[in-house]
């Protein structure tokens, strides 16, 4: 279980104003990306983080596992503070980050094994894992080729491999099916079930309402660095007064934001 | 933990073997930089002997105002040197280059000379003009030689020995100029080693991190709980050994280039074997740590691999600020020398291939100071790593 107990993110934002030619004046303005932010991600569920873009999705998972610091508040994975013992947390998680890079001149099979090895998994439970993974994803045919010059929905399946082989209790995948086509997006929709029914804690954020709406137990609703709706599916249709999700999220967004102009 | 630093140390091997071009790249280096060295070798050792042998030309002098002193015209000749006589404005003509220089003798020089008072010559020289120097010298020691003779001449006529007005006679003995060739030779070798062992494998330092966060595959390597400081060390260890190659394959370049070059002809004995390349390997070692590491601090800081590249490649003037201090000062030495990195390295290998004795104290020191520094900048490295600022940006 991770519990994301009171996230507060503030970015510095530099502006520079040019008064006179020579005469510049440097405003630093407070950017809060995150506002009093508290949930519990429960495991043997997937959950779902729906936002616009910039609502500060990528900003929570990136505090999450650890490479961001929050202003104020604690992540703790499994009763682990990220911010005290981040490598320990690390170990319970696995990440797929927005737009993540394979190395081009290692096989598919050769990029997940070596994150395996970092994780510390033995060799043949290791070898099994990947096995098991190139099945499910359906990589028999690229697993063997150098991930030079693969198609989005290669390099996302992979990228996906290598942030689970370790059979991470806790799993964040940022947009995972972004620009994959159908096939692709089912395999990954299976994938994800999976983990599911083994108990893990299954967190992905998105911003395709029919993703979420058929593959998630839980939504958070998050605009403006705020969590403004929380729940199941029927919730959240029941908060944004509509009967189907994506009315019912644009109503949330909408009325946060008048409540921003009051 | 070892066990994930050997994991990056392995999959960064397999990943720059599978790099053939960058391959090909580095080690184009040693071969480019040994081929400088025997270029600028044979063309000192060519122009060592061509300047020598221009000394058996005669050299001609231009004199401006009669035939004064006959006896001092004499003794120019004897010791070859063509004298003719010119006319005209000769500030001019050497102003235009037209002569090289003029000896101007006034109209009473005669009278002046056989009443023995002090005759005033002058020798009119354009000074920018560098090719008269060599004959200039000549002709003027040849004119005091001869001021010399005929001032002890007059002294002995009256009785007085020439000691008097002699105290002391100092002759020059000039045996340098053969072997200040040879230095010259000697002394750019480690230059050459020290550029190798700074600049071996820039671009992989730069791929390692900067490369690696263009690409974005830096975060999601960052996200597994292998501790920073073993990812650095097992990327470290990579360009490291690289940089170590690009040395060797150097140093076994340059056996090869000190059989070709024609020491030999400027009578120099260059006694250079494997042996002592071996040591010299051993000496350049920590420097090739120092610089590693040092490339590592930059490669973390730039904003892009391209960035890296450009930073790194102001690297060179490290070893030259050494190598621009031995050539000027060639016997200079003090203390501290050993203690500054690629320094104490230079005059360690310079010593080396001159046949001079090495201190084990100075080696043990420069080596440890290389060392120590190149882990604290790797240490800095470490601590930057995993900070919001180096990978996101913010």
């Amino acid at each position: 279980m991770i519990v994301v107990d009171q996230i507060t993110k503030e970015f510095i934002a530099h502006s520079q104003q040019r008064k006179t030619l020579l005469n510049f004046k440097s405003n630093q303005s407070v950017i809060k990306a995150l506002d009093n932010v508290s949930f519990d991600l429960q495991d043997g569920k997937i959950t779902g983080l729906l936002g616009l873009n910039g609502a500060g999705k990528s900003t929570l998972m990136r505090i999450i596992y650890g490479l961001l610091t929050p202003t104020q508040g604690e992540i703790r994975v499994d009763q682990l503070s990220v911010t005290q013992s981040p490598e320990a947390a690390r170990r319970q998680l696995g990440v797929l980050p927005d737009d993540t890079g394979l190395y081009k001149r290692l096989t598919a099979r050769e990029n997940i094994r070596y994150f395996g090895e970092l994780q510390s998994v033995e060799s043949s439970v290791l070898e099994n894992n990947i096995e098991h993974l190139i099945q499910r994803l359906g990589m028999e045919k690229i697993a063997d080729r150098r991930a030079e010059g693969f198609s989005l929905g290669e390099r996302m399946k992979t990228a996906l491999a290598r942030a689970i082989v370790h059979q991470p209790q806790h799993v964040l995948l940022d947009e995972p099916t972004n620009g994959l086509d159908v096939i692709t997006t089912r395999a990954v929709r299976y994938l994800l079930h999976e983990l599911k029914e083994q108990g893990r804690c299954v967190v992905f954020s998105s911003h395709l309402m029919h993703e979420v709406k058929g593959l998630c137990d839980r939504i958070i609703v998050i605009a403006r660095g705020k969590v403004i709706a929380e729940g199941e599916l029927t919730e959240i249709l029941d908060a944004g007064k509509s009967d189907n999700l994506e009315d019912a999220f644009v109503n949330l967004v909408q009325s946060d934001d008048a409540m921003e102009a009051v | 933990m070892f066990n994930n630093m050997l994991t990056v140390f392995k999959k960064e091997w397999r990943d720059t073997l599978r790099d053939m071009r960058s391959l090909r790249m580095i080690l184009l280096m040693p071969i480019y930089l040994v081929g400088v060295y025997t270029a600028t070798s044979f063309f000192l050792i060519h122009s060592s002997l061509s300047s020598r042998a221009t000394t058996n030309d005669p050299i001609s002098l231009s004199v401006a105002g009669a035939n004064q002193l006959p006896e001092l015209f004499s003794f120019l000749e004897e010791r070859g040197v063509k004298i003719q006589l010119v006319e005209g404005d000769v500030y001019q003509q050497v102003e235009k280059n037209q002569l090289d220089y003029v000896l101007i003798i006034p109209a009473d020089a005669g009278d002046k000379y056989r009443a023995g008072e002090r005759v005033d010559l002058s020798l009119v020289f354009d000074a920018t003009n560098t090719k008269v120097q060599g004959g200039l010298d000549f002709v003027r020691k040849q004119i005091r030689a001869w001021n010399h003779v005929i001032g002890n001449l007059r002294l002995m006529v009256r009785g007085i020995d020439p000691a008097i007005s002699d105290p002391v006679s100092l002759n020059d003995i000039n045996i340098a100029s053969d072997q200040k060739m040879g230095f010259f030779v000697m002394a750019t070798v480690p230059f050459f080693l020290l550029m190798a062992s700074f600049l071996g494998s820039v671009g992989f330092s730069a791929d390692m991190l900067a490369g690696e966060r263009e690409r974005r595959s830096l975060e999601s390597l960052l996200i597994t709980p292998v501790a920073s400081h073993w990812l650095l060390i097992g990327k470290w260890l990579n360009t490291f050994s690289l940089t170590l190659m690009v040395v060797l394959v150097n140093i076994a370049l340059l056996l090869v280039a000190f059989q070709i070059i024609p020491f030999k002809e400027i009578g120099m004995k260059v006694d250079v074997g494997v042996i002592k390349l071996l040591g010299i390997f051993l000496v350049v070692i920590p420097v090739a740590a120092f610089a590693t590491c040092l490339q590592f601090l930059i490669s973390i800081f730039a904003r892009s691999f391209k960035d890296a590249q450009t930073y790194m490649g102001l690297m060179v003037f490290i070893p030259m600020v050494p190598l621009i201090f031995t050539l000027t000062n060639p016997s200079s030495f003090a203390e501290w020398f050993i203690w500054v990195p690629v320094l104490s390295q230079q005059i360690a290998i310079k010593n080396i291939l001159i046949g001079e004795s090495v201190g084990i104290n100075s080696l043990v020191i420069g080596a440890a100071v290389s060392v120590v520094l190149g882990a604290l900048l790797l240490v800095i490295t470490a601590k930057q790593l995993r900070k919001p600022k180096i990978v996101y940006g913010i």
